[in-house]
Formats: C-alpha cells, structure tokens, sequence
C-alpha cells in the first residue's frame, strides 16, 4: 500500500515534468517573439520566460487562474507584465488585451533583499532538509499523505510533526542570524 | 502537540488570513500588548518569504538545466530555430 503510493507519487512528478518540458517548448517561441519585438536580447527572453513560469507554476497550484485561455498564452500575458515591471518605460510599447489586463504578477517578485539571500545561503548549509519539507507543504502545497510518502515518513502524523519541527527549526535558525530584530518588526 | 508547535499554528493561521474576524481582533489585541508574540510573528512571517525565496531559486535552476537539455538535442533543432530566428539579424 505504502509502496504502491509512493510509486503513484513519482510517476505523477514524472507526468508532471513531462507536461512541463512540453509546455516549455510551446510556450517559449511566444516570448521569445515578444522579447524581440521589445529590442531585448535572447538572454533577456530566456530570463523574462523563465520568471514567467515560475509564477505560472505558483498560480496554477494556489488555483488562481480563473482566464480560460491557452496556457502559453497566459504565459505570454505574464512575460508582457514582468517585462512592464523590468522596463517602465515600455509603458506605451507594450500592448495588453483585456484578458492579459486582469493577469497579476506577485508583488514581492523582483524584491530580492540581500540580508534574505544572505539567510538563505546559511539555512540551506545548515538545513536543506527541512528547506525542502517546508518548500513542499508550503510552496508546492502537497497534502499530507503526499509528503509521507514522499520524505519517507511512515504516517501523516509525523510528516505533520515534521513540518512543526521544521518550521520552528528554521525560524528560530532566522532569529539567531539576523541582522537585528528591529528590521523584522518594520 | 508542543505549545510552541500550537503558537506556530495559530500564527500560521492568522498570517494565512485563516482565522474568523472575532479570533483575528482577539489575536491582534495580544499582538499590540505582547512584543515577544510580536517577534515570533514576524520570524514566522520572515520564514516564510524564505521557503518562497528558496523555492523559486530551486526551480530557477531546473528550469536552467532543461534550457541546457532543450538546446543542446540536435533533435529539437527546430525547436531551437523557432526562438533563435528572433535574434539572429541577417
């Protein structure tokens, strides 16, 4: 039983990385055509198409998007908001259509913050473990019984353990190598 | 479970908008009076940006090694042609 679960679960992520190559390859020529109708460059495309993913994959586990259109063509709607977001003044050059309009690209996106890079270098020394549980319940948002199986636990109650484990480990780990706490309680 | 694991539970559940509006106002109410609950929120708060942050960093380098794969397979030549054709000025 257990067994058999955890082999469904790799053969879904097999699936789900298939599925992902290919819409990789669909999807691409779309930004890559947009970049260069920008005048930006093939890094500038590769960059811009990647980031677009990124969020694509957030939204469609966080079940926000509600346009139904092909999933290409919402990527291309992000790649033309993060452009926006990189090129202010491409404000009158870029040209959004109504759906494209209501598209949102997540307000912390582009803030990278050097003290978090910093942290992050010394929690994945000092714990990848945990990064990687916690990446899973909170980012991928896999259930329970999808965790066990994955990070080998034998019940859901201790990969639920686990999470409180880790969350206060890694908390606490941010506490002791921050800066100072008055950056924390802005 | 731990008291502090419940702490991590009931911050986790007002910092995901998961609490009703009378244990939010309650929940606030302790927040102004009690700093130390204050930290944690915050730490909590901050641990969560950085599984995100890390995440993304995460996928960012996957998506680097089938850009590799993708245009390093003589098979997928067409595949390659379809987005060089944009930047190659004749």
């Amino acid at each position: 039983m257990e067994v058999l679960e955890r082999n469904n679960q790799v053969q879904f992520q097999i699936e789900t990385e298939n599925a992902f190559e290919k819409l990789y390859e669909r999807a691409f020529p779309l930004v890559a055509k947009f970049v260069s109708k920008m005048s930006g460059s093939f890094q500038d495309a590769k960059d811009i198409f990647h980031d677009a993913l990124i969020i694509f994959y957030e939204k469609q586990v966080a079940n926000a998007i509600t346009i139904q259109v092909a999933d290409e063509l919402y990527i291309l709607g992000i790649a033309k908001h993060l452009w926006l977001r990189k090129f202010k003044q491409a404000q009158e050059k870029v040209s959004l259509d109504q759906l494209e309009r209501d598209i949102s690209i997540p307000e912390d996106y582009y803030q990278e913050s050097e003290e978090n890079n910093r942290l992050l270098v010394l929690l994945q020394l000092t714990g990848r473990k945990c990064l990687e549980l916690l990446r899973a319940v909170y980012y991928d948002k896999l259930g329970p019984s999808a965790i066990a199986a994955i990070f080998g636990y034998q019940t859901v109650r201790s990969a639920t353990v686990q999470k409180y484990k880790c969350l206060e480990k890694v908390r606490d780990k941010v506490k002791e190598k921050s800066i100072s706490y008055e950056d924390l309680l802005e | 479970m731990k008291t502090s694991w419940n702490n991590i539970r009931t911050t986790e559940q007002y910092l995901s908008g998961n609490m009703n509006t009378e244990e939010t106002l309650l929940f606030k109410a302790k927040l102004l009076t009690d700093p130390v609950l204050r930290l944690q929120v915050a730490l909590q708060e901050k641990t969560y940006q950085l599984v995100r942050l890390f995440a993304r960093k995460e996928m960012k380098a996957k998506l680097e090694i089938t850009y590799q794969q993708l245009f390093h397979n003589p098979e997928k030549q067409a595949f390659q042609q379809s987005i060089l054709q944009y930047f190659i000025k004749p």
